[in-house]
């Protein structure tokens, strides 16, 4: 499928590529700081040195659950993983979707105790990072400190845009929105293909996402591939109308504040 | 108590066949009927629109 002449081209902005020496999930780490804020070969160095363990988990398993109280910290380096809590009735609201490089319970480091728990979507690798091992890093390396503050930052501007679509936008919006903002962290972190990126997300999950029924995601869906905005198949996303998706998702890309080196030299 | 159900189109594309729901003459939900676009689902009733109290009790879908 030709690439959609309208779609970003995050390749052109994202060509540098970490040192050799880098392991995959320093790398995979790496990736995604330098796709918020630009980072010298020192603070490459400086991460490179943290002690990662990597273990393997399969789909729908809890890594911490609601209520624990972690000493690491786990950076996702393949698959997808969600933040999650259930009601007292058994509903589950899903908070946040997360992808290679994020390391979606860093707030553990300084809240203690888990208010909400956190699970594998698909196959995963994930790579612990002990508490102290984490605060060594940020006092040797106090810039990359800034960069994992600036991350929680944008996490918070992420549920910000969650909030905005659960209470005010249709499932129509809501389902673009995230399927515009998913691509464009995939893209930024150089996952996907030119159009494209993973997309294992079923319907049930989508739905507990953003507050649908499946029955309403199914439909929503079905007008998204209606309209020529989408393909979806075999677990693949393809985006066949960039600018109309994004018109369809009311989405504005700011919020994300990918591009950190612009932002830097502003 | 009388529980009515009132066959009604609905405008829910892809979804057409529907009904309304009446407690004494009140309406308190309406029903559709999905469509052979929601795959295993399709010929179930779905809640479309419900009074609060009656959401608080209700599975969303059902077979008949």
């Amino acid at each position: 499928m030709p690439r959609d002449a309208s779609a970003p081209d995050f390749d052109k902005e994202r060509t540098m590529t970490a040192p050799t020496e880098l392991h995959l999930e320093h790398n995979v780490l790496f990736r995604k700081l330098r796709s918020i804020s630009p980072l010298s070969d020192d603070e490459k160095e400086c991460l490179s040195t943290l002690p990662l363990t990597t273990k393997k988990f399969g789909p729908d398993q809890d890594i911490v659950r609601e209520g624990d109280r972690p000493s690491e910290c786990c950076l996702v380096v393949e698959g997808f993983v969600c933040r999650y809590k259930f009601t007292t009735d058994g509903k589950r609201q899903i908070f946040s979707f997360h992808i290679a490089g994020d390391i979606p319970d860093l707030q553990s480091l300084h809240l203690k105790v888990m208010d909400h728990s956190l699970m594998t979507l698909t196959p995963c690798k994930l790579a612990f990072i002990s508490h102290q091992s984490l605060t060594e890093l940020m006092r040797k390396c106090p810039r990359v400190a800034d960069v994992m503050w600036r991350d929680t930052l944008i996490d918070a501007a992420i549920f910000r845009e969650w909030m905005m679509g659960i209470g005010r936008r249709s499932a129509y919006t809501r389902i673009a929105h995230v399927l515009c903002e998913v691509f464009s962290k995939m893209r930024s972190v150089g996952l996907g293909n030119g159009n494209g990126c993973e997309w294992p997300v079923t319907q049930a999950e989508l739905g507990d996402a953003l507050g649908l029924s499946t029955v309403h995601v199914n439909r929503s869906l079905q007008e998204l591939r209606g309209d020529g905005l989408i393909e979806l198949r075999g677990g693949s996303l393809t985006i066949l109308n960039w600018d109309g998706l994004k018109k369809a998702g009311e989405f504005d890309p700011t919020y994300l504040h990918l591009d950190g080196e612009a932002e830097q030299a502003a | 108590v009388t529980l009515t159900l009132q066959p009604m189109c609905v405008s829910a594309a892809p979804d057409r066949e529907g009904c309304l729901v009446l407690l004494d003459n009140c309406i308190v939900a309406v029903l559709v009927r999905l469509s052979e676009w929601h795959g295993e689902a399709a010929g179930s009733w779905f809640y479309e629109l419900a009074s609060a109290p009656v959401m608080a009790r209700i599975t969303l879908r059902f077979s008949t």
